[in-house]
């Protein structure tokens, strides 16, 4: 340590030379005083660098007489060292710092301000400027004033599914052996007010392709990539603004929202980005949401073992006026922990639909249950008129989800999903559809996903049933 | 020409400053190991300011680079330590005895020892580069000063208050923690994925457990693993002090240590990049903060594995236990959530405030109350652990960034 010091220093001297040296070039053109002035400086830097050399020997020899264990007392060595520390410690220059605070002031009746409280005085906010002492260094620096820059921000993703059909039942159809694409782009804006508890949002999303609903006579969709959008076209997703009150116990979300993010929420089975793809195991189908809409939704979450959450939203993109396919919904969640099992949230909503006229209802519950710390037991099930269907449907589903050690790598996950959609009235009733999945969601870096997936779907109206592998590329930034 | 002097008068300032270290007294402010101290500050003949030392909640004030001391009846300031400008202090600790309250200054690489009566400084050592967290043997005997940004300990013994010894060879040591018997110390190394075991005998470096392999498909993903590099922020002690509990960020596991054997007896999945783990006061369970997915994981210490892991919110800084609940504090969005610690259940929410800067906090040794420090607003808010009541004390000094009570069993720092 001593003899690293005075090395160091040794070198900011040689340092200092190399850089008189570079100069004694510029300075050659200078009037020959000038040259006086360099000559006295070199002769002085060579003694130094003599006296530096003497000390780092006896410095040198001092280190190697105090060279015993932990309990050593230090020597004159450390001394200069600890020196030499304090030194190139202090001689940072560092200005003092000028903030603006809050403070908290006690102001008497006649206007004068106090820092204690006292007799007659009243506790005010008020703003100061403060000026502090605090050295901080470059990188502190930097990433102070990048946090301090207010703006939007901005995320991209991008997520690309192929998946091929297999036809194993049913009269020949088109669809056998063909490779469908589908590829969805969004583009998400977010800002915030934390003074307001604010949030804007907005979501864009271009998505194209040729997905297998297609070709394929489904009740549900088979990739629910394009569930409540138009295909080849440019959406607007969502569009809302949210804020928080009571304390921020209560949210209040309004714009063009996509209720399916507020209601009939699972925790394994709810993206169709990462999750299961197949749309009966990413939303209950009895919900009855067609399309995104201008809406209003309200959460009361006050943090405990429930919330409650109310919304209304317009569900079609051809209404003329508010008053019309107006979904209404309510949803309470409650945090059980049953037989000592892990967390599991269990969900039971109802909403009504006017699209036809009438207030056609239907209820469902959604729950997903730890099993062990890496297995989710999923479920869900709902009950209702369907206006996509035109009659009453019941549709249930189930599955498992897994997460490490039960994965090849932490952060990948997979599951085994079933759903069973069935039209108990309409003009289609009796049809049944039953679909399940399995999938694997390989993490390959915090914005890059690749997930292999295969799938099983029988029409009972159509008497059709296909085996569907496919892969998914999910991009985010 | 002018080059030529700037240049010529740093060699002659640094070469002076060289030169004169032997034959010159050492600077009166830093004492160095080679000056002659007086053993304890009984000698001073300034007033006692804080009689019993548990009596007062210690405050790092980091911009006004002072620790000011909060009588815990009273609730008022009952005398500040000015350290210097530009120290920055960034935890306190009060000595197992009760004599000293020691700090860090991060800007100004000094350890500073206060008189715990007098709240004199009595002394400024010099340590490593930018000493942050710091703890004592249970024996009061030593106090190591973490210094992550130089990657070593510097030991020093507070019985003749100097530096005896600095450990290197680990990589941004964040926090340390003693066995009962105070015969080894283990570091928790943020730029690594290991704990250092110190031999406390020694002061010496003895071995590196590692906690996790870092998994195969790193190697794609240079982005998390090569950039900040988010590894051990501290290895937290069983209640019988066998077991240690290391996190590990980027891994998202919480590795088992058996201090007996020094190895890794298993290794728990929590959520994304936790932060560290909280053992609750009857030291049934384990809580960590994982600000990666913003939820915490609350951990059975019997069976050593994950059983409820729970929403939580962004930026989490530390965990209390009081009033039978674990309060996390989420700095950014001003807001504390609870946790029911017999259902390991959600039990509520405390909004603090907007715009508020919350830091860390520590728990009366009652487990009644909890004294959370707000940067912004220069405050500490006392919060009832039972009913989640606010009380704020303002003007405690500037940028409050940590809080201590002697005694407590949430003295932390972040």
């Amino acid at each position: 340590m001593v003899g690293q010091s005075a090395r160091r220093a040794f070198k900011a001297a040689l340092v200092a030379g190399v850089s008189l040296a570079a100069l004694w070039g510029e300075a050659s053109a200078q009037p020959r005083a000038a040259q006086d002035d360099r000559r006295v400086l070199q002769e002085r830097i060579d003694q130094l660098e003599k006296r530096l050399a003497d000390m780092e020997a006896k410095m040198a020899a001092s280190a190697a007489l105090a060279a015993t264990p932990a309990t050593e007392a230090p020597g004159e060595g450390t001394s200069l060292e600890e020196r030499v520390t304090a030194l190139e410690t202090n001689t940072v220059t560092s200005a003092p710092k000028t903030l603006v605070k809050q403070v908290q002031v006690y102001v008497d009746a006649n206007g004068l301000e106090y820092d204690e409280p006292g007799p007659g005085r009243t506790v005010r906010t008020t703003y100061q400027r403060e000026r502090v002492f605090r050295r901080q260094t470059i990188d502190e620096a930097i990433e102070e004033a990048l946090s301090s820059e207010k703006g939007v921000s901005i995320g991209v993703s991008s997520v690309t599914s192929v998946q091929g059909a297999f036809q194993s039942k049913g009269p020949a159809n088109a669809a056998d052996g063909h490779v469908y694409g589908l590829s969805a782009a969004d583009i998400t804006f977010a800002a915030n007010s934390a003074a307001l508890n604010t949030t804007f949002f907005a979501d864009v999303v271009g998505i194209g392709g040729s997905p297998p609903d297609g070709e394929i006579q489904a009740l549900n969709l088979i990739n629910s990539q394009a569930a409540r959008l138009s295909n080849n076209q440019l959406n607007l997703r969502e569009a809302w603004i949210r804020t928080g009150l009571f304390k921020e116990r209560l949210h209040v979300s309004v714009g063009r929202l996509d209720l399916t993010n507020y209601f009939d929420k699972n925790a394994v089975a709810n993206d169709e980005n990462s999750m299961f793809i197949s749309d009966p195991l990413v939303n209950n189908p009895t919900l009855g949401l067609s399309n995104n809409g201008l809406g209003a939704a309200a959460v009361w979450d006050p943090r405990g073992s429930y919330n409650v959450k109310v919304g209304v939203q317009q569900s079609t993109p051809a209404a003329t006026s508010l008053s019309e396919s107006v979904f209404s919904l309510a949803e309470f969640e409650y945090i059980a922990r049953p037989f000592g099992l892990g967390e599991g949230h269990y969900r039971i909503w109802g909403r009504s639909d006017n699209s036809t006229g009438d207030s056609k209802t239907a209820y469902g519950v959604s729950f997903d249950q730890k099993l062990r710390p890496a297995v989710t037991l999923f479920g869900r099930y709902g009950s209702g008129y369907v206006d996509g269907f035109g009659g009453n449907t019941r549709f249930y589903s189930g599955g498992l989800s897994f997460g490490a050690p039960y994965a090849f790598n932490p952060d990948d996950a997979w599951g085994v999903g079933y759903a069973q959609t069935e039209l108990t009235s309409g003009p289609n009733q009796g049809a049944i559809e039953r679909m399940g999945e399995v999938y694997y969601n390989l993490y390959l870096t915090q914005a890059l996903r690749l997930s292999g997936m295969v799938q099983y779907v029988f029409e009972t109206q159509t008497g059709e049933a296909y085996i569907l592998p496919g892969a998914r590329l999910a991009v985010g930034f | 020409m002018s080059n030529i002097r700037v240049a010529a008068f740093s060699l002659i300032a640094v070469a002076a400053a060289l030169s004169s270290s032997q034959a010159q007294a050492p600077v009166p402010q830093v004492m160095t190991p080679g000056m002659k101290m007086p053993a304890t500050p009984s000698s001073s003949s300034a007033p006692v300011k804080v009689a019993d030392p548990t009596s007062v909640v210690m405050i790092v004030n980091r911009d006004s680079n002072s620790i000011g001391f909060m009588d815990i009846k009273t609730r008022k300031m009952v005398g500040t330590t000015f350290l210097g400008n530009n120290s920055n202090p960034h935890m306190v600790m009060m000595s197992p005895d009760g004599r000293y309250v020691v700090t860090g200054g991060t800007r100004s690489n000094m350890a500073y020892i206060i008189d715990a009566k007098t709240l004199e400084l009595v002394k400024k050592i010099p340590v490593g580069i930018g000493p942050e967290h710091l703890s004592f043997s249970p024996d009061g005997r030593y106090y190591y000063q973490g210094n992550p940004e130089g990657d070593s300990i510097t030991v020093i013994d507070m019985q003749a208050l100097r530096p005896i010894k600095t450990i290197e060879g680990l990589a941004e040591p964040l926090n340390i923690t003693f066995t009962p018997d105070g015969t080894k110390a283990y570091v928790g190394n943020y730029g690594a994925h290991w704990v250092g075991v110190i031999d406390v005998t020694r002061h010496q470096l003895i071995k590196k457990i590692q906690i996790d392999k870092v998994p195969g498909v790193a190697a794609l993903d240079p982005a998390k693993y090569l950039g900040e590099i988010k590894g051990i922020f501290m290895a937290t002690p069983s209640a019988d002090g066998r077991y240690l509990y290391a996190a590990d960020g980027d891994l998202g596991v919480i590795g088992v240590i058996d201090t007996r054997e020094d190895k890794v007896v298993k290794v728990i999945r929590v959520g994304h990049d936790p932060w560290r783990m909280y053992l609750s006061h009857d030291g049934k369970y384990g809580v960590t903060v994982n600000n990666g997915d913003q939820t915490i994981s609350i951990i059975d210490t019997k069976k050593n594995e994950v059983v409820s892991t729970l929403d939580a919110g962004p930026d989490m800084t530390g965990v209390n236990f009081a009033g039978g609940k674990a309060w996390v504090i989420s700095s950014t969005t001003g807001t504390l959530y609870a946790y029911d610690m017999k259902t390991l259940k959600p039990a509520g929410k405390v909004k603090v405030g907007n715009n508020l800067f919350l830091q860390t906090a520590t728990t009366d040794t009652k487990d009644e109350k909890m004294y959370l420090g707000s940067a912004t607003d220069n405050s500490v808010y006392i919060v009832d652990g039972k009913t989640g009541g606010l009380e704020r004390v303002a003007n405690v000094g500037l940028y409050p960034w940590g809080t201590h009570i002697m005694d407590s069993k949430d003295n932390y720092c972040h």
